[in-house]
């Protein structure tokens, strides 16, 4: 599949202007995927937060967990993904920053944009040329970009 | 004389070097500024007029059209694919998710040989409501890009991923590059 993003974060300012709140988590739960009338497959994804890593513009608690949509998945046997926005793993550690797009409902602020992959505390980008980061970098690293 | 030498050695050199420029310029091949998906539509030319490709719109308002019919050329280049209205497994369609950060995508299927078996675009009007009528364009030009096999390029093209670029580029319609691309597969 081929997007075009309407958020598409090219540095952790842009991306902390649009987002309410910034977890690190792990990825505890994807739904079956299912194909709505009007629209692409799409899968349901819960993060459970073990940290909340910033708040900017979150009037609410941040939740222990939090479940949003990804465009793709599997369905009928057929694998779809996001050119840019490959799909979560159960068991994944990420950081994400999400908007509260309407009163109990996330999305992933900026798509691909808005999520980082996390391993051995070392922060890595999904799309190389938007938010550089710098080889190394850990999540306090991040923040300060 | 020892300057007179000097002088004309320094001027060959520097004739040696803007020569060597010129033939590096004449000899150099330009930059792919485009990117495929790897798809393309089965029983279309590989080179030459045209892919004469059908879109069926669905819920499509008025004027959304353009993005397909500016893909015949921009310019004066032209891009080999041509788009006609009719019944068609590549669709266009709008719909209204705040769950996503996409403005427009393109959902597609493809058979063994990679020939594209269907293609739906729908633009996304929980944020395209407040576009102008040029970026609603604009996504939609994008996703026909998909829809013909093209993948994200950067610049001010068509196809780079997001809408704030393009808009801030003034680009709603395929640019040079983007019909480069589409001439690369049709």
């Amino acid at each position: 599949m081929g997007a075009s993003w309407a958020e598409y974060h090219r540095s952790m300012a842009a991306l902390k202007q649009h987002a309410d709140f910034g977890v690190v988590g792990e990825v505890s739960v994807i739904a079956a995927a299912a194909k709505p009338d009007a629209g692409p497959v799409y899968q349901m994804v819960t993060v459970k937060v073990d940290q909340v890593v910033w708040t900017g513009n979150s009037s609410h608690p941040v939740p222990a967990t939090v479940t949003f949509e990804q465009t793709g998945g599997t369905f009928q046997n057929v694998t779809y993904i996001v050119d840019d926005d490959p799909l979560f793993k159960v068991g994944e550690k990420v950081v994400v920053f999400f908007k509260e797009y309407s009163p109990g409902l996330y999305r992933v602020s900026g798509g691909p944009t808005g999520r980082f992959g996390l391993a051995n505390g070392v922060v890595n980008a999904v799309v190389p040329d938007a938010i550089q980061v710098p080889s190394g970098t850990n999540v306090a690293g991040l923040l300060k970009l | 004389m020892s300057n007179n030498i000097v002088r004309s050695t320094a001027h060959l050199a520097l004739a040696a070097a803007l020569a060597g420029l010129c033939a590096l310029t004449l000899t150099a091949q330009p930059a792919l500024a485009y990117n495929l998906e790897g798809q393309r539509w089965a029983g279309t030319p590989t080179s030459g007029c045209c892919a004469n490709l059908t879109i069926q719109f669905i819920h499509f308002e008025t004027g959304l059209d353009n993005a397909y019919g500016n893909w015949a050329n921009y310019n004066g280049v032209d891009s080999n694919v041509n788009w006609y209205s009719g019944s068609s497994v590549a669709t266009a369609d709008q719909t209204f998710n705040g769950g996503v950060s996409w403005d427009g995508i393109t959902y597609y299927n493809f058979d063994g040989s990679n020939n594209f078996t269907s293609a739906n675009a729908w633009l996304n009007d929980y944020y395209a409501s407040g576009y102008s009528l040029q970026d609603r364009i604009g996504v939609m030009s994008h996703e026909a890009g998909h829809q013909i096999g093209l993948a994200h390029g950067s610049g001010c093209v068509l196809m780079v991923p997001d809408t704030p670029t393009r808009s801030s580029c003034g680009v709603w319609t395929p640019q040079t590059d983007d019909l480069n691309g589409a001439k690369a597969v049709y």
